[in-house]
């Protein structure tokens, strides 16, 4: 019974599928090959290649190189909001303990040294990157930060007699330190802009 | 205006800044003022020519210091002559250039 099956029923049924098949399809239309290429259409052909594969990919890389070059701005920005949280820090530290040292003075000098390294690198980054809505953030920054300089460097704070920073002081530079935040936070939202 | 003088801080009075007055120790924005700036700015202003201060070098740009010296100078002699006699050079770092002119802008008694 087995054989029979094997061997004479399964190939009839494979015979007639076939010829079912091909009754089936006997009267679509047939293709054929023309070897007489025009030059248009291998032009056509490798436009359409070129559309199909290259510019997602070439669109992909610009999207990403943006992506990355606005990413290293934005660094930039945060690497100066960095050095005055920590002159911030310090500020509320010093105020914290009520003493004001000649070594806290020292401080402020030194850190704003710093931070003038890190605003002069930002500016140079943005004024060649960025945008006029981007360089009036920037003037705006310039002056809160001399104003949050004036305030810690300033004899308000460096005076020898001095041996507690006052509350006005205090509250003085913590404001300008908020604006300076703030000004940062509309530049970061500008680069993402761009 | 031509500069035919040149005050070199970090080489003629030192390499750091100190505060705004005497009282508060070495290297006052008025030791400086009173030893260097204050002639040297007459002799530019008398002769017509312009004073470079050259910053590099000098460590340090306290407000105080500012103050003490080129805002006292332009208290003094007021904002817009000392700008006209005055350039600065601060190569490595130019905010301190805006630093100085905002002091002189902006000058405050103490």
């Amino acid at each position: 019974m087995k054989r029979f099956l094997i061997y004479i029923l399964l190939p009839l049924i494979i015979l007639v599928l076939g010829i079912c098949i091909g009754v089936f399809i006997r009267d679509f239309p047939r293709f054929s090959m023309n070897y007489n290429v025009k030059i248009t259409e291998i032009i056509s052909l490798l436009l359409t290649l070129g559309i199909g594969v290259f510019i997602p990919l070439i669109v992909k890389k610009l999207i990403e190189d943006r992506r990355s070059f606005k990413n290293n701005l934005i660094e930039e920005v945060s690497s100066f909001n960095k050095i005055t949280n920590t002159i911030n820090d310090r500020l509320t530290t010093i105020h914290s303990s009520g003493k004001l040292t000649r070594q806290d003075k020292d401080g402020f000098v030194l850190l704003f040294e710093i931070a003038d390294e890190e605003f002069n690198q930002l500016c140079d980054f943005l004024k060649e990157n960025s945008n006029s809505e981007i360089q009036n953030y920037i003037d705006e920054l310039q002056i809160k930060y001399m104003e949050f300089w004036k305030t810690l460097t300033g004899s308000e704070v460096t005076k020898s007699s001095l041996r507690k920073l006052n509350d006005e002081t205090y509250k003085k530079a913590a404001h300008q330190h908020v604006s300076m935040k703030t000004i940062t936070r509309k530049i970061k939202v500008g680069i993402n802009k761009m | 205006m031509e500069i035919k003088d040149t005050l070199v801080i970090a080489k003629e009075f030192g390499d750091t800044a100190g505060a705004r007055d005497y009282e508060d120790g070495d290297f006052s924005g008025r030791e400086f003022y009173d030893k260097f700036l204050k002639d040297r700015f007459v002799k530019a202003r008398d002769g017509g020519y312009k004073l470079l201060i050259d910053l590099d070098g000098f460590w340090g740009w306290p407000s105080s210091f500012v103050s003490g010296s080129f805002g006292f100078l332009s208290m003094k002699y007021g904002s817009d002559l000392v700008l006209k006699h005055i350039d600065f050079k601060s190569d490595k770092n130019p905010l301190k250039i805006t630093k100085a002119i905002y002091e002189i802008e902006n000058p405050t008694a103490k």
